[in-house]
C-alpha cells in the first residue's frame, strides 16, 4: 500500500517564493526514503505537506490514499509524525515530560495519554530526563525528546527534518541507531531529510533528490550516491568512500564503512 | 561569567533550577503560595502604618531564606524593580509628596517584588500556569509558558547580536544606539519567524486552543493550615492597621 503519494505539490510563499514546482513522490508503507538537496531546494517545504502543516496550491498529497485537506487535519497529524530540524522548535513545553506529553494529551484521556509517555521515554532511555528543563538538555538529548515527542503519538509514517544537523559524532550515532530500532519495532515508514549522505545508506531504501522544488531524481540509494554528476548537478558532495574510491580509480564504489574495509582492502592487497 | 541577564534578571532556567530544590514551602499547593504572595502584596499595599510597613521586607526575606533559595541572589535580582520603583520615588518628593511617603513606597514596591520572587522560585512554571488558567483567561496561563520557554533564548540571541557586532569593533555610542535599534528590528523579525516556526511544531502534534499540562499536584492538609495561617496573618495586620 502506497503510504505517500504527492502529485505535482507546487507551493508559493507569501512572498512570492516558489519552493515547491510540481514535485512528485511516492512512498510505499515500510519504505525509508531519503530527501537529498541544497540549501533553498524545497525540502522542508516538501515534509511540511506531508502532516497537513503547508498545503499545497496545486497538485495534491494524499496519505494512506486519503487526501491531506483541512478536513482530516487530526487524522493526519496522528498518522504522520514531524521532528522538527531545530528542536528548540519543538520543544516549547517548559519541562521534557509536559513536552513529551503535548501531543497525546491533546488526543487521549490523561492515565492512558502519561501511560504511553512513559513507555516511550524508556523506551529512548530518556525517562531521567523528565523533569528537566528542555534549554539545559545536550543537542543529542534536545533531539531524542523531540522525537520521543512525536512517537508517542504512535504515527504510522515518521518524518523527520535534518534528523542529525547540528550534532557531534556520538550524538549522530545514537540518532542513527535510534531511528533504525525505531523503524524495525513499528515497522514506520519513513521519510528524512538530509545534506548527510553518510547516513543516507544507513537509513534509506530509496533517495529523492530536490533540485529548486522539483525532484530530478527518485530511486536506488546506491546509484545516486555513486553518480557524482546528479549529485553535482544537486550542488551536494558524494559521500567520502565514493570520492575515494574515485580518485584512486575503483570502479566499485562503497558506501558505508564495511563496503569501504572491503572494497578498499581488495585494492591494496591487488596493488 | 554570568550575562547581565543572569546576573540581574531571574531567568528562565534560574528560576526552573530554583523552583526544583526542596522546603517545607515549595511543597506547599501552588494555589496556596499564589494565594500567600497575593495578599501579602496588597496587605503591603494597603498598609499605611510605617512600623507595620517596615514589618514586610522581614516577612519576606525570612521566608525567602526558609524556603531555602539564595538571599544574596534575591537582592540582587531585585535590583532591577528597585531602579524602577527609585525612578518614581526620587520625582515624588519634587512634586509635594513627603520623603518618608516616597521611601515608604520603595519599600512597598521592593517587598512586593521579593513576595513574587518567592512565589515564582519556588513553583515550576507549569503549576503556576495551571493555577493562572482557573482564575484567569487560559490563553494568558499558555502565554506565560511560551514566555517562559522562550525568553532565554531571546535573550541569548540579542547576546549573540550584541557579541557579533563588537566583535567587529567597538563603534561609538552614538552609533551604537542606531545599530542597536535596527537590531531590535531583526530581532523582531527572527522573533516571528521562530513563533512561526513553533506554531507549526504545536499545530503538527494537534494544538488546538489549549496548551494541555502533565504535571499535577494535591491540595493536602498542610495547605489548608497555611492558607488558614495566611488569612490570620491579614486579619491581624488589619487588626493592628486599625489599633494604631
Amino acid at each position: 500500500m502506497k503510504a505517500v503519494e504527492i502529485d505535482c505539490v507546487e507551493h508559493v510563499y507569501p512572498d512570492g517564493t516558489r519552493a515547491l514546482c510540481g514535485a512528485c513522490l511516492e512512498v510505499e508503507e515500510g519504505e525509508s526514503v531519503a530527501v537529498l538537496g541544497p540549501n533553498g531546494s524545497g525540502k522542508t517545504t516538501l515534509l511540511l505537506h506531508l502532516n497537513g502543516s503547508l498545503l499545497p496550491r496545486e497538485g495534491s498529497v494524499k496519505v494512506f490514499g486519503e487526501p491531506v485537506s483541512k478536513r482530516n487535519l487530526d487524522w493526519v497529524r496522528r498518522t504522520v509524525g514531524v521532528v522538527f530540524q531545530d528542536s528548540d522548535d519543538q520543544l516549547f513545553m517548559p519541562t521534557v515530560l509536559d513536552d513529551v506529553a503535548f501531543g497525546p494529551l491533546n488526543f487521549k484521556p490523561r492515565e492512558e495519554a502519561l501511560r504511553d509517555v512513559e513507555e516511550v521515554m524508556r523506551e529512548l532511555n530518556i525517562l531521567d530526563l523528565k523533569d528537566k528543563i528542555p534549554h539545559f538538555l545536550s543537542g543529542g538529548q534536545k533531539k531524542l525528546v523531540a522525537i520521543a515527542g512525536v512517537l508517542v503519538m504512535k504515527p504510522r509514517i515518521l518524518v523527520l527534518d535534518e534528523p542529525t544537523v547540528g550534532l557531534d559524532a556520538e550524538a549522530k550515532n545514537r540518532i542513527v541507531q535510534t531511528i533504525i530500532e525505531l523503524k524495525q519495532r513499528y515497522k514506520l515508514t519513513l521519510i528524512f531529510s538530509t545534506f548527510d549522505v553518510e547516513v543516507v545508506p544507513l537509513l534509506a531504501d530509496k533517495v529523492a533528490i530536490l533540485k529548486e522544488g522539483k525532484i530530478i531524481y527518485y530511486g536506488d540509494v546506491r546509484r545516486a550516491l555513486t553518480d557524482t554528476e546528479l549529485l553535482r548537478e544537486a550542488r551536494l558532495n558524494p559521500p567520502p568512500y565514493v570520492k575515494l574510491a574515485e580518485l584512486l580509480g575503483i570502479e566499485e564504489k562503497p558506501l558505508t564503512l564495511e563496503e569501504a574495509s572491503k572494497t578498499f582492502s581488495r585494492f591494496i592487497s591487488n596493488k | 561569567m554570568p550575562s547581565f541577564v543572569e546576573k540581574y534578571l531571574p531567568s528562565t532556567p534560574m528560576v526552573e533550577y530554583f523552583s526544583t530544590r526542596r522546603s517545607f514551602y515549595h511543597d506547599l499547593h501552588t494555589l496556596s503560595k499564589l494565594s500567600f504572595s497575593m495578599s501579602m502584596v496588597f496587605l503591603t499595599v494597603y498598609l499605611k502604618d510605617p512600623r507595620l510597613i517596615l514589618f514586610m521586607p522581614l516577612i519576606a526575606l525570612s521566608l525567602v531564606a526558609a524556603s531555602r533559595l539564595p538571599v544574596v541572589t534575591v537582592l540582587r535580582w531585585s535590583l532591577t524593580p528597585a531602579l524602577f520603583a527609585a525612578v518614581l520615588c526620587v520625582f515624588l518628593p519634587l512634586i509635594g509628596y513627603p520623603l518618608t511617603g516616597a521611601i515608604l513606597i520603595f519599600v512597598k514596591a521592593v517587598t512586593s517584588a521579593w513576595f513574587m520572587f518567592l512565589l515564582i522560585l519556588t513553583t515550576p512554571i507549569t503549576n503556576l500556569a495551571r493555577v493562572i488558567s482557573r482564575v484567569l483567561p487560559p490563553w494568558l496561563a499558555d502565554t506565560l509558558i511560551l514566555t517562559s520557554r522562550y525568553f532565554f533564548l531571546f535573550f541569548d540571541e540579542v547576546q549573540r547580536m550584541f557579541r557579533a557586532m563588537d566583535s567587529r569593533g567597538s563603534p561609538p555610542l552614538k552609533r551604537k544606539l542606531l545599530l542597536t535599534s535596527n537590531m531590535m528590528a531583526a530581532l523582531f523579525v527572527r522573533g516571528y519567524e521562530r513563533a512561526e516556526r513553533v506554531y507549526v511544531a504545536m499545530s503538527s502534534r494537534g494544538y488546538k486552543s489549549r496548551i494541555p499540562l502533565a504535571s499535577s499536584e494535591r491540595f493536602r492538609m498542610r495547605d489548608t493550615a497555611f492558607i488558614a495561617s495566611n488569612l490570620a496573618i491579614l486579619a491581624a495586620f488589619s487588626l493592628l492597621e486599625v489599633i494604631l
